[in-house]
């Protein structure tokens, strides 16, 4: 091959290209080939001489030709059956041009089959989606659907639906219908009236959707209830009701509400003939008091009567035993209507809402003798003395009880010589009490059960287990909560926390 | 003829389904199966020598596996408000419901049927709570699904208040 001219050299060079499949035609002003080379075979520029007319030699250049000063590349353009060449287009001297041809056969079959494979692909796809049109196709969906059971309408022009597939329960529905019967869909499942509204906005959605309706139940003929379900969609320009049974779903979900329900309504009768039976123990303790008042008033009397010393012990002992009576029955009748009661602050008398710090100083001040005679330090925390008023949504009876529970307990367990120290704070929207004791503390085995109706230990002295359980359901009843701790230094601290009232 | 439609509506349990059992099908039955979505009947009743067809929504109760559908109550003519003489709670579920269609749709004429009246020695509701629904204006009925007592009555009741407001 005769040495390249330069300009087609430097080309060759900027592309990184060899130059054994190269060939190029310079171009005059006049679109006269004025010079040619390489392998013009290859393209199919045999032709090629100088003095011969370019467009003519190359009719690929028609149109390209005069050139500005601009070079310019073309896309790839097949030259012969089995060759493809890019076309540059260079500029010359004085106003012509250098036509660049490279071969790309390769690059370009390699196109040409990635371009064949999604051509084919794209086909496939068509071919599938025209596939429901023919008569093949038809009856596969026929088939399915039948098999599927569902039931498809067409909305017609005058609102009614034309029935298009009609399976079997269907059918039975219909009196015996078949495909192409137009109905009034509300006149037969009138429960479609409330779904029609929403179906329209379906079909009237440029943006294809899909609306169910919820299940209902139809009557066959001989009695049998089905559950329906409708669909509303679109296909094109067809709006589509589709009917199906949805039995699994209706199976499965009143299995489990009846299950469910059946459940809570034997729930709730057990708790009747709980409430019944407390009722009457209710009865019963109730009615021990009143004797107990008469007995009481007799050892009363005595005592005053002047009475031999010996006598004067046994009447203080039966006093006493009165008194400890009336104290279990009072808790028994408080733990009762707490039960009974289902208070909320709303409800709360603005004048019975309770100020947390002058309870605990009542209630301190009511055990003062008890304590004094144990010779156990009652004591108000420091963290409330001195404070202003800090009202809780509680009535102050409630508070007052629940704190003398706890501060009862507290002394029965505290040895001579401890502190019992009550304590009140504010936090976070809510008030939190404590009653510390310098007693055993609680085992941690009896730690779960000590909130429950008669759940403390064996060995909490003196108590029938519902005081705490009195405490319990009280804060729980207000909003609050109960618990207790063993104090790292010994002893233990009970604490509830009850809402601070807010004044609305 | 006249068609009107009916919602029954209530608390679960309470005994819709069976009214409307024992109403079109003089039928009842103690056992308890839950309705899921809604359960349509018709019956044709004659009133005041007209005969209207009642097209009687039964609506899944009302709990906390199931809401009441307010927006099946649209194009009702009426509801029976259902509750459970037994269970007081009932009473509290059907006020809600109520409100519920009141938003939905505004006033309908409505019946607020006490069944289960034949468990007497269940019964939780008070003179004093029935008392209160009356002084509110609401129309109260006590049925027993089971013995068919004051079921008809509510049913024409509620039928002639629906006509009244025609």
């Amino acid at each position: 091959m005769d040495p390249l001219p330069d300009p087609v050299r430097d080309l060759l060079r900027a592309l990184q290209l060899p130059s054994d499949k190269v060939a190029y035609l310079e171009v005059d002003r006049a679109g006269v080939v004025a010079g040619c080379g390489g392998r013009l075979a290859a393209y199919g520029l045999d032709d090629a001489a100088p003095g011969r007319i370019a467009t003519e030699v190359a009719p690929f250049l028609s149109g390209l030709l005069p050139l500005g000063d601009e070079p310019f590349d073309a896309a790839p353009i097949q030259l012969k059956s089995d060759s493809w060449a890019a076309l540059h287009v260079l500029p010359g001297a004085e106003g012509g041009v250098w036509v660049v041809l490279l071969d790309c056969t390769d690059d370009a079959r390699a196109r040409q089959r990635v371009q064949q494979r999604g051509n084919e692909r794209a086909l496939a796809r068509a071919t599938r989606r025209e596939r429901p049109r023919g008569a093949s196709m038809s009856a596969l969906y026929a088939h399915v659907v039948d098999c599927l059971g569902i039931a498809i309408l067409v909305r017609t022009r005058d609102s009614r639906f034309c029935v298009e597939t009609v399976p079997h329960w269907l059918e039975s529905l219909l009196d015996g219908a078949q495909p192409g019967i137009i109905i009034d869909v509300v006149e037969r499942f009138p429960f479609l009236e409330t779904f029609l509204p929403d179906a329209e906005s379906i079909w009237g959605d440029p943006i294809p959707g899909v609306e169910t309706s919820g299940i209902w139940v139809e009557q066959l003929s001989g009695g049998v209830e089905i559950p329906l379900e409708a669909v509303a969609t679109r296909s094109l320009s067809e709006k589509l009701l589709l009917l199906r049974i949805p039995w699994a779903e209706y199976e499965e979900k009143r299995e489990l509400v009846t299950r469910a329900r059946a459940s809570k309504l034997e729930h709730d009768r057990l708790r009747k003939e709980i409430q019944k039976k407390e009722i009457l123990l209710h009865c019963i303790v109730h009615d021990l008091a009143t004797p107990l008042t008469g007995i009481k008033a007799a050892f009363d009397l005595l005592a005053k009567k002047g009475l031999p010393p010996e006598a004067v012990g046994l009447v203080e002992i039966g006093q006493r035993m009165c008194a400890d009576q009336q104290r279990l029955i009072l808790s028994i009748l408080d733990t009762f209507a707490a039960e009974l009661s289902s208070p909320t602050s709303g409800s709360l008398d603005p004048t019975r809402v309770a100020d947390a710090v002058v309870v605990v100083r009542k209630v301190v001040d009511t055990f003062m003798p008890t304590a004094t005679l144990r010779k156990i330090s009652l004591a108000i925390a420091p963290s409330c003395r001195g404070g202003g008023p800090l009202r809780t949504a509680i009535d102050d009876a409630s508070l007052e009880r629940m704190l003398l529970n706890l501060t009862e307990n507290a002394l029965r367990h505290t040895p001579a010589g401890g502190a019992v120290i009550l304590g009140v704070e504010a936090a976070g929207g809510e008030l939190r009490f404590t009653v510390d004791d310098d007693g055993p503390g609680i085992p941690e085995d009896q730690v779960e059960r000590l909130f429950e109706k008669f759940g403390q230990g064996s060995g909490r002295r003196g108590a029938i287990g519902l005081g705490l359980y009195f405490c319990r359901i009280t804060a729980e009843r207000w909003g609050g909560a109960i618990g207790h701790e063993n104090r790292p230094a010994g002893g233990s601290r009970f604490w509830f926390r009850l809402p601070a009232w807010r004044d609305t | 003829m006249i068609q009107k439609k009916i919602c029954m509506v209530g608390a679960f349990a309470v005994g819709k389904t069976s009214l409307v059992s024992r109403f079109v099908t003089s039928v009842f039955s103690e056992r308890y199966l839950s309705t899921v979505g809604v359960k349509i009947d018709k019956k044709v009743v004659e009133l005041d020598g007209a005969e209207v067809i009642l097209v009687l929504w039964d609506l899944a109760g009302e709990d906390e596996f199931q809401a009441v559908q307010a927006s099946y109550i649209r194009g009702s003519s009426g509801y029976l408000l259902v509750v459970d003489g037994t269970r007081q709670s009932t009473l509290d579920t059907a006020a809600t419901i109520r409100e519920r269609i009141v938003e939905e749709v505004g006033e309908l004429p409505f019946v607020v049927v006490l069944n289960k009246s034949d468990l007497t020695e269940e019964w939780e509701l008070g003179e004093e709570a029935i008392a209160k629904l009356t002084a509110r204006g609401w129309t109260t009925v006590r049925t027993s699904a089971k013995t068919g007592a004051g079921v008809e009555e509510a049913f024409r009741l509620l039928t002639r208040a629906i006509l009244a407001e025609d």
